[in-house]
């Protein structure tokens, strides 16, 4: 019988990151070798200072690594020249910042409207600004300056931009940390009917437990490496590792 | 942009206004109607600014040259009473054997040794009239006659008078009135054989190469000084590029991060500065130009006497120049954007 090997969307091999030069500096990514297959949503966690960031930079092509490689379908982007690398963040993943990283004094769609205008041809037909504005649901703001909005809504403009030129690998770096419940929810909640209608691939990056349980799997790092991997649908909630990975988990989470 | 069109709108204005100068100066003396002009040895083809050295007496013998109609001595000066003005002491005879005379527009010719004739553009612009009083060399002249202009100077005295103030006898220059302006290189020749070779050391224009041979060299450094004039321009365009680029990028880091983290690459970060640096010097440039023909309107209303013009060669290499120092001082800055990386730029605070 012939066994079909599926290409996993994002792949990273013994990946390495060492911020600084000196002898003896501790690495802040320390080998890390996995993969996630297209579709998938898989939660980064793990306490400040362990690396999560910085995979997710370096998944990006955001940062080289000093060590490894990122494989995106199979293609390695640490290997290639920066004007390629560029070509791929624009067209191919779309990143969401914890600090939004808007550009303030445009207007939520201009912000939105920004990567099509740095020279690179969307791999597919272009999704229109209005309709990712009704999508995140600021139809209605689109003019204001991003200034003028709420966090939530801030970090909704951010998801779009990064929806804009049709992205298959959404990367999130704590896209729900600067926001109260409400918006956080609402923000985890478009992310997920965005990842159900496009397929898109994520890899989020998390301190909340509640908000990583969303995900199809945690993976949990510590100094650099990864400590442990587990699919959410197999997790006991009322394990010992669940309780202990963050003090204010407060019950049963749901599921989209 | 301001200061880089204030920059290219000084080298613009001197440009335009020493040239303006010059060419009204070749039109006034083509204006006086004779074929060639001769003068002592290295003397300015800015008439007013030659020696009166030659005798007088010369005219009267190359006028008898085979092949010349008429000659006339004219002695010159340069009167700063008022304004910088060339002045004419002419033997008024010979003077309108050669250029046909003038037309009186009031007055009419010289009517005493301290009496003057001034051209309509003098008039209007040192609001004189006639029978009104020149001080002329410390002396008052009456003015006898106004002519229309364009007969080499803007104000004629008689030559003996003249000469008594200067240089008795002397002369700066002769014109010479040929029977046929086609014989002009042939009686060229006759003159320098002319008196076993005395004329031969002599400077002999033909009028109608005038234009040619009155450049911006014939002013003593002028040349140097609009060189001088266009690389301080350059290098005010550089600095003021380079300075006000470079700010912006210590500014905008963190926008920088942003665009290169959505896709942008260096490449495009590069374009992009350069892009930036090219437009501020074509907005700077087309201000210049919009100031330089307000300066020179509001310079010629105070001096109505005074001529710009602008020759495009110029206008065209001062464009140049300010480009390739926009490009120059854009680089750096353009350069250190486009090495940005992105995760430095986007921590940065």
């Amino acid at each position: 019988m012939e066994t079909q090997v599926v290409q996993p969307k994002i792949e990273t091999r013994a990946l390495t990151k060492i911020y600084d030069d000196a002898p003896g500096s501790p690495p802040a990514v320390n080998s890390v070798s996995l993969s996630v297959p297209a579709g998938q949503f898989a939660a980064i966690m793990g306490p400040s200072g362990s690396g999560k960031t910085t995979l997710l930079y370096l998944i990006a092509g955001l940062t080289n690594p000093t060590a490894g490689e990122v494989l995106i379908d199979g293609v390695s982007i640490s290997s290639m020249p920066d004007q390629a690398r560029a070509e791929m963040r624009n067209t191919r993943i779309g990143f969401v910042f914890q600090r939004f990283n808007l550009l303030g004094f445009l207007s939520a769609r201009d912000n939105i409207e920004v990567p099509r205008l740095l020279g690179w041809k969307p791999r597919r037909a272009a999704r229109s600004i209005d309709e990712l504005l009704a999508a995140v649901g600021l139809e209605k703001k689109r003019l204001r300056k991003v200034n003028e909005l709420s966090s939530g809504e801030q970090q909704r403009v951010a998801i779009a931009r990064a929806l804009i030129n049709d992205p298959d690998i959404l990367l999130a770096d704590e896209p729900t940390g600067n926001l109260d419940s409400r918006n956080a929810e609402a923000v985890l909640d478009l992310m997920l009917r965005l990842r159900a209608d496009l397929g898109l691939t994520i890899v989020m990056v998390t301190h909340n437990p509640e908000v990583a349980l969303r995900a199809d799997r945690i993976i949990q790092m510590k100094d650099g490496c990864v400590e442990r991997e587990l699919m959410t649908d197999e997790i006991d909630l009322s394990s010992e590792w669940i309780q202990g990975l963050a003090g204010h988990f407060r019950g049963k989470p749901y599921r989209a | 942009m301001l200061m880089i069109s204030v920059a290219l709108l000084l080298g613009l204005v001197i440009k335009g206004l020493s040239t303006g100068v010059m060419q009204e100066k070749i039109r006034r003396t083509e204006g006086i109607g004779a074929d060639l002009m001769i003068q002592p040895p290295h003397s300015s083809y800015i008439l007013g600014l030659g020696e009166n050295v030659m005798p007088d007496s010369l005219a009267q013998k190359i006028a008898e040259v085979d092949g010349i109609e008429a000659a006339t001595a004219v002695a010159t000066n340069v009167s700063f009473t008022n304004r910088f003005e060339a002045l004419f002491g002419i033997d008024l005879p010979s003077f309108n054997r050669v250029t046909g005379g003038f037309e009186y527009l009031q007055g009419g010719p010289f009517s005493g040794p301290y009496t003057a004739l001034v051209d309509d553009v003098y008039v209007k612009t040192h609001h004189v009239r006639l029978g009104g009083t020149l001080n002329l060399l410390n002396h008052n002249f009456t003015i006898c006659g106004v002519v229309e202009h364009g007969k080499g100077a803007r104000v004629f005295v008689p030559l003996k008078t003249l000469q008594d103030l200067l240089a008795p006898g002397k002369c700066a220059v002769i014109f010479v009135k040929c029977v046929s302006p086609d014989s002009d290189a042939t009686v060229v020749q006759r003159l320098k054989e002319f008196a076993g070779g005395a004329l031969k050391d002599y400077q002999i224009t033909e009028m109608r190469d005038l234009s040619t041979l009155i450049t911006p060299s014939s002013f003593l450094g002028l040349r140097q000084f609009l060189l001088v004039i266009v690389v301080f321009a350059g290098v005010i365009n550089f600095l003021v590029i380079f300075l006000a680029l470079y700010v912006q990028v210590l500014g905008q880091t963190r926008e920088l991060g942003i665009l290169r983290a959505l896709g942008a690459s260096r490449r495009y970060l590069l374009r992009l500065f350069l892009g930036e640096a090219c437009l501020l010097c074509i907005l700077g440039g087309a201000l210049s130009l919009l100031f330089y023909f307000l300066t020179k309107s509001i310079i010629l209303s105070i001096y109505p006497a005074l001529h710009f013009l602008l020759p495009s060669g110029y206008v065209l290499w001062v464009a140049v120049i300010a480009l390739a120092s926009a490009v120059l001082g854009g680089a750096y800055p353009a350069y250190r954007a486009s090495s940005s990386e992105p995760i430095a730029a986007l921590t940065y605070e």
